[in-house]
C-alpha cells in the first residue's frame, strides 16, 4: 500500500471501532441457557416453551416461516424469504440469542424466565 | 449542472448498479443480515471526491431505489436508504475534516451505513435486540471500509489522472 495516505483520524476510527464491537460482545455476554422463546410475527408477540418439541408454521401477509423447537433449541426450517438467511443461522438456545428474518419481519429471541435479560 | 456531467453521473450510476448485483452473487460471508463488502460505495466514494456531496447524494439516492426495484424490493429500499443518507452524511462530514483520509471516511461511512440500516430493522420490526448485531456489523464495517476505501483510492487517482476537470 504505498502511497496510501494514513491519517491520524483513520487510526482512531479503527480502535474506536473495534472497541466499540469489543464493549458491545463484552456487554452481551451474559447468555445462560434459556428456558422459552419469543415469536415476534408483525410485532405480535407469542411465547413458547423450550421443553417441549413442537413445530411451529408461521403464515402473515409477508410470508411464510416455518419454526422447529426440538431439544431445548429453536431453529428457522424453512422460509419463503429471497435471502434465506434465517434458515441457514445455526440453532439458538441461550438466553438473548435470536434468529431474525428481515423480508418476513419475523423475530426469534430464546429468552429465560429466571433471569431477565439486561436489555429489556 | 453541464451535460457532460450529467452523462459522466448517468454511467457512473449504472456502474453502481452493476458492481451492487456483482455483490449480491457473492457467497454470502457470514450469515448475519448486513455483512457485505459494500462495492457499489466504491462509485459514491468517486462522485463524493471528484463531483461533490450533492451530486454523491442522488447518485446514492438513485442507486438505492433503482437496486430496490430491481433486486431487492420495497423493504431493500428502506434499509438501503436509511444505511444510504446515514453513510453519506457521515462521509461527508469527515471529508471536510483534515484529520481523515479517505481510508477513515470510507471505514466511518461503512460503519454508519450498517448502524443506520440497524436503526431501520429496528424502527420496521419495533424491536430493539437487533442491536446484538451491532458489534459484528461494526467490525465488518472496518473490514470493508478499508477495502473499499483502498480501491476508492486508487480509482480516484486514475480517474484524476484521466479526467483532470471531470
Amino acid at each position: 500500500m504505498k502511497q496510501m495516505p494514513v491519517k491520524k483520524g483513520d487510526i482512531l476510527i479503527l480502535v474506536l471501532a473495534l472497541a466499540i464491537a469489543g464493549i458491545l460482545v463484552l456487554a452481551g455476554r451474559r447468555h445462560p441457557q434459556g428456558d422459552r422463546v419469543s415469536i415476534t410475527v408483525n410485532g405480535k408477540e407469542t411465547l413458547y416453551s423450550l421443553e417441549t418439541d413442537r413445530v411451529i408454521p408461521l403464515d402473515t401477509a409477508k410470508g411464510h416461516n416455518q419454526v422447529i423447537i426440538k431439544d431445548h433449541t429453536v431453529y428457522m426450517e424453512s422460509a419463503n424469504c429471497p435471502d434465506q438467511i434465517c434458515v441457514r443461522h445455526k440453532a439458538v438456545s441461550k438466553n438473548g440469542e435470536t434468529i431474525i428474518c428481515l423480508p418476513n419481519q419475523v423475530f426469534i429471541e430464546v429468552e429465560s424466565s429466571k433471569e431477565k435479560d439486561i436489555d429489556n | 449542472m453541464k451535460t457532460k456531467q450529467i452523462t459522466q453521473l448517468g454511467m457512473l450510476l449504472s456502474i453502481s448498479l452493476v458492481l451492487g448485483y456483482l455483490e449480491s452473487l457473492l457467497p454470502v460471508m457470514a450469515a448475519v443480515p448486513g455483512v457485505k463488502t459494500g462495492l457499489a460505495n466504491i462509485v459514491t466514494m468517486l462522485v463524493l471526491y471528484r463531483y461533490g456531496g450533492k451530486q454523491a447524494f442522488f447518485i446514492m439516492l438513485l442507486r438505492v431505489t433503482m437496486a430496490g426495484f430491481l433486486y431487492s424490493g420495497v423493504t431493500g429500499i428502506l434499509y438501503g436508504l436509511m444505511g444510504g443518507v446515514c453513510c453519506l452524511i457521515v462521509m461527508a462530514l469527515l471529508k471536510r475534516c483534515s484529520l481523515f483520509s479517505i481510508l477513515g471516511v470510507s471505514m466511518a461511512g461503512a460503519i454508519s451505513h450498517n448502524a443506520g440500516q440497524i436503526i431501520a430493522a429496528v424502527l420496521v420490526m419495533e424491536n430493539a435486540a437487533i442491536f446484538y448485531y451491532l458489534p459484528i456489523l461494526c467490525i465488518s464495517g472496518v473490514l470493508s471500509g478499508l477495502l473499499v476505501g483502498y480501491l476508492s483510492h486508487l480509482l480516484i487517482k486514475w480517474h484524476f489522472k484521466n479526467f483532470p476537470q471531470n
